[in-house]
């Protein structure tokens, strides 16, 4: 009969001091770590906070500094949609919706064909085209405000909605194109030739196979154009009128119940009720955008 | 392979380059003309144009001589 051979003495891995000393650092990293995460996550969201936590002021206690609620009212949110003191902030909601939808629709149509191109198909200077796409993108908006007034004045646009959509597609396309074509140039040729091998078009294989993969870019980039087109206050604060006004310009022209008095209650209000779409989009599809912002990042 | 790689990237990146600079070159050339024709001093934003056409023109000679490079392949 054969005995079990005795343990043999190892000394606990715990006990070493060097290893004592691994954990001790990778114990203090990670506290380092969540540290920042928080520092980062309270300094973007302060600003939030005190917005919403302004909205449900009472009038009279705005400039209370208090870092929790006090004298909680809805009254900012009925100012902020009541019409008869001229704040139509439902119909600017509308109208941001009509044309965010819009550019983004557009853009995102325009934006993969052209990034399909600039990324698979071989032309000369094609590079060029993509750096002046670039150079585009940083054109201050500020520098064609006066000739888009001057032209839309011209053939009867200002105040329309056209006159909002065209110059916001012209700021989002670059954005789109940059960052599809980054997406488009990761994703293997293997895959498009498979399809073309199993008897596609290219249309076909550009429909069934390439857009399916791309979704989760195509998902990002969306929504990196809604936001920008939802933000948009420069073009929109000069080009629109009353009926086409989106909620920046809206919330801007904001009027107190009193005259000279600036509505801050209000306007917090409205600005939480605009973040709130925002929100949801970004929630709705969270699990897209980490594919699509991390996508190409590991091959 | 991955020298390949690395000229082409390094192409790319030049030809984006001269194209980010030509957009602007070609914005410079139309304030040039529109200050000429309105009788405004415009010898700033010609150096300006200037040392940018300069700078697209380095840019080219360097692209010039990448594909050269690239042309010859690999050193073994």
């Amino acid at each position: 009969m054969t005995q079990a051979a005795a343990p043999t003495a190892t000394r606990p891995a715990s006990t070493s001091p060097h290893r004592r000393n691994v954990s001790s650092r990778e114990r203090w990293a990670s506290v380092r770590t969540y540290v920042s995460a928080a520092v980062i996550v309270i300094w973007c969201l302060l600003p939030a906070y005190w917005m919403v936590l302004t909205a449900f002021r009472e009038v009279a206690f705005t400039y209370d500094t208090a870092f929790w609620p006090t004298h909680v009212t809805l009254d900012n949110f009925r100012t902020a949609f009541a019409t008869d003191t001229g704040n139509n902030l439902s119909l600017a909601l509308f109208n941001s919706l009509i044309i965010g939808a819009s550019v983004t629709l557009i853009a995102l149509v325009v934006g993969v064909f052209a990034a399909y191109a600039l990324s698979r198909i071989d032309f000369p200077f094609k590079f060029i085209i993509l750096g002046f796409i670039l150079g585009a993108s940083m054109f201050p908006g500020v520098a064609l405000i006066t000739p888009l007034f001057q032209l839309f004045t011209d053939i009867g646009w200002i105040g329309t909605y056209q006159a909002l959509i065209i110059p916001n597609i012209s700021f989002v396309l670059p954005l789109t194109v940059y960052t599809l074509t980054a997406f488009f140039r990761e994703m293997p040729w293997e895959l498009e030739e498979a399809a073309r091998i199993d008897g596609c078009t290219q249309g076909q294989a550009f429909r069934k196979v390439i857009m399916p993969l791309a979704a989760p870019a195509v998902f990002t980039t969306a929504i990196l154009a809604f936001i920008s087109s939802w933000n948009e206050f420069l073009i929109a604060s000069q080009l629109s009128n009353d009926s086409t006004q989106p909620v920046t310009v809206a919330i801007a022209s904001f009027t107190g119940s009193q005259p000279q008095q600036e509505p801050y209650t209000a306007v917090m209000a409205a600005g939480t009720i605009v973040t709130i779409p925002l929100v949801i989009l970004v929630l709705i599809l969270q699990k897209r955008i980490v594919e699509g912002l991390t996508a190409g990042a590991v091959k | 392979m991955a020298a390949d790689r690395r000229q082409q990237r390094k192409a790319e990146n030049l030809d984006i380059l001269i194209g980010f600079l030509g957009f602007f070159a070609i914005a410079l050339v139309v304030v040039i003309i529109a200050m000429e024709v309105s009788g405004q001093n415009a010898a700033l934003w010609s150096i300006i144009l200037l040392g940018v056409v300069l700078a697209i023109w380095r840019l080219f000679r360097a692209r010039q001589k990448n594909n050269t490079k690239e042309a010859r392949g690999p050193r073994r």
